[in-house]
């Protein structure tokens, strides 16, 4: 990978070669005065996947999109879109790409359908394509009934759908997504992913950043976990669970006081922690759990829940970090 | 996509959305521009700042200070009109600040930013815009002058003169005020900051009344700033008097001013965050 790229800086163009890799970062650091924003960003992402970047709040996440899409310069570094060099080329990075902020940067005043033209035109549509692509997106976006209304009047959900298509309306080969998601309700959420999944299968490249685990877990092939400006866990959502512990079993009692006479008949099944509500290490999944269940059942005692647990995101980052998810640094 | 298809259009794309060039920078300027006249014809602000602000000014001014013009033998229908259309642009300016300020708070200048279009175009799209908005300012305002008496005592040609450095004029002024809205960003701390340039350099000039009539300590000033001299010139053009000293001293000041203005805000531009 280091080679290809190496030859695409000496030539100035991108070469076919490196198209393994849509966007690529190394070594990518930035400072605000005294706080150091980014300390060495190392990612890349393959055409036609989904990457999700994960942090808290203040971790790097916008800022490493904002070096992406050539809205701040790097201090160390280098990045690149399909070969070009975010820092020489680019104009020709931003024909390449989408963006949608973390705030809905559409225009209030204009309606939802002369945001999308505006945005066509300026993307080079003629004025008769730009409006028909704008039907055709606010049909897709489910705003077409909203689309002759202002902005302002528009619901956070609303407003969000119609960032993301005014990103798409000429089709980028990236699209970068800001925290697409924040402070959306759950359903207005859930749309949003959909139209995420949407634009996946269509073969656009996403750059997702996200502090809900969910989100990443949902929309992402591939993780990566920022923290303090630096990237400290990556891979697919299995490889960062099982980074923490793989699979564990989890029993509730339904009454309390037996849970001595159950600790004593899963003795050699391994650790058992908690208290009420059990949980032991499940190397080998189901095996382990009706291993539990013919013991349990053995010695009488009834459960009131049993089940199979994978770690969820949030456990994998308090055991990468140390601290939750939702913690401002 | 195969890795060379994905390499054509990346190619391709890189070829037709191409946002360097002069054309480019105007094509995209206009878009902007259209854009923000659309906005402009829904702020029901804009309608008393352009309508009603200028006449009232006007108006007020004439009947303040008319009598004791007069004895100083000045035709001051004639004197004030040229201030109070500075005036108008000043007031154009410091609306197009706040608008620009509002995209950079809401994020369209981020947006437009991460697009590939021209990098003169945002500001292109505001001069658009607001220089037609000065347009139609001249227009209710000159015909409300004449009924006051006003008239251009020197013909057509002086007339379009007039005109002509007055947008002239208002293009710097916009250029200027840009800088306040890339600088400061917060739409609150802009329109709170706005009065800060207008004040000095509209009031204290010798727009309103000669340069004899302020201070001593104070006239070097009066009469060096740009508006007295812009709004001297002004005079020249509606009233047939010696134009060429005043004249040259504005177009001076204004090349000037532009050129530092205008990269300013471009140098801004490209690095706000």
């Amino acid at each position: 990978m280091r080679l290809p790229f190496v030859y695409s800086r000496l030539t100035g163009v991108a070469s076919g070669l490196i198209m393994d890799v849509m966007v690529e970062a190394r070594g990518l650091e930035k400072c605000f005065g005294k706080t150091k924003a980014l300390q060495g960003i190392n990612l890349s992402v393959p055409p036609g996947s989904v990457l999700g970047v994960l942090g808290p709040n203040g971790a790097g996440k916008t800022t490493t999109i904002n070096c992406l899409t050539t809205l701040l310069k790097p201090d160390k570094g280098y990045a690149t879109i399909a070969g070009y060099d975010v820092i020489k080329q680019p104009a020709a990075v931003r024909s390449l790409i989408g963006v949608t902020g973390q705030f809905a940067a559409v225009d209030e005043e204009l309606t939802a359908r002369e945001n999308l033209i505006l945005f066509g035109r300026l993307l080079r549509l003629s004025a008769t394509t730009a409006a028909k692509r704008a039907t055709e997106l606010l049909e897709q976006f489910e705003l077409l009934e909203a689309g002759n209304r202002r902005v302002k009047e528009f619901s956070g959900g609303m407003r969000r759908r119609l960032d993301l298509a005014a990103s798409i309306v000429a089709e980028p080969l990236v699209l970068f997504l800001d925290e697409p998601t924040t402070g959306l309700d759950p359903r207005s959420r859930r749309q949003l992913w959909d139209m995420v999944v949407a634009l996946k299968k269509r073969g656009i490249t996403i750059f997702l950043t996200t502090q809900y685990l969910e989100e990443a877990d949902e929309l992402a092939d591939r993780i990566v976990v920022i923290d303090r400006g630096t990237v400290i866990a990556e891979g697919t959502s299995d490889d960062l669970k099982n980074r923490v512990g793989g699979t564990f079993c989890k029993l509730e009692l339904a009454d309390p006081k037996d849970e001595p006479k159950v600790r004593r008949a899963l003795s050699g099944l391994g650790d058992i922690a908690g208290t009420g509500t059990l949980t032991l290490a499940a190397p080998d999944g189901v095996t382990t759990l009706s291993e539990v269940v013919r013991r349990v059942d053995a010695i009488g005692i009834t459960l009131a829940d049993i089940s199979l647990c994978r770690p969820s995101l949030d456990d994998v980052f308090f055991a990468l970090t140390g601290h939750t998810t939702g913690e401002t640094i | 996509m195969t890795a060379i298809d994905l390499q054509a259009k990346a190619k391709q794309l890189v070829k037709v959305r191409c946002e360097a060039g002069i054309s480019r920078a105007i094509a995209d300027s206009f878009i902007i521009g259209q854009r923000n006249l659309i906005r402009l014809s829904r702020q029901p602000a804009v309608i008393t700042g352009v309508l009603v602000f200028p006449i009232v000014f006007l108006t007020a001014f004439l009947l303040a200070f008319e009598r004791s013009m007069s004895a100083q033998n000045i035709d001051y229908i004639q004197y004030l009109v040229p201030i109070i259309t500075l005036q108008a642009m000043f007031f154009t300016a410091m609306n197009s600040a706040s608008n620009l300020a509002g995209d950079i708070d809401t994020g369209m200048l981020q947006r437009c930013r991460a697009m590939p279009i021209s990098r003169a175009a945002v500001l292109g799209g505001l001069l658009i815009a607001y220089l037609a908005r000065a347009i139609v300012t001249i227009a209710i305002l000159l015909p409300v002058a004449y009924l006051y008496g006003f008239r251009f005592q020197a013909g057509v040609l002086s007339a379009i003169g007039y005109v002509l450095l007055t947008l002239f004029f208002t293009t710097v002024a916009v250029t200027g005020y840009s800088l306040l809205a890339l600088g400061l960003k917060k739409p609150d701390l802009v329109q709170s900051l706005v009065i800060v340039p207008y004040a000095p350099f509209l009031l204290l000039s010798s727009g309103f009344s000669p340069a004899e009539n302020f201070p001593n300590w104070l006239q070097p000033f009066v009469i060096a700033q740009p508006v007295s001299h812009i709004a001297a010139a002004l005079r020249a053009l509606a009233s047939g008097e010696p134009l060429l000293i005043p004249l040259l001293w504005s177009i001076g000041w204004l090349i000037v001013l532009l050129f530092g203005f205008g990269f300013t805000a471009i140098w801004l531009y490209r690095r706000i965050s």
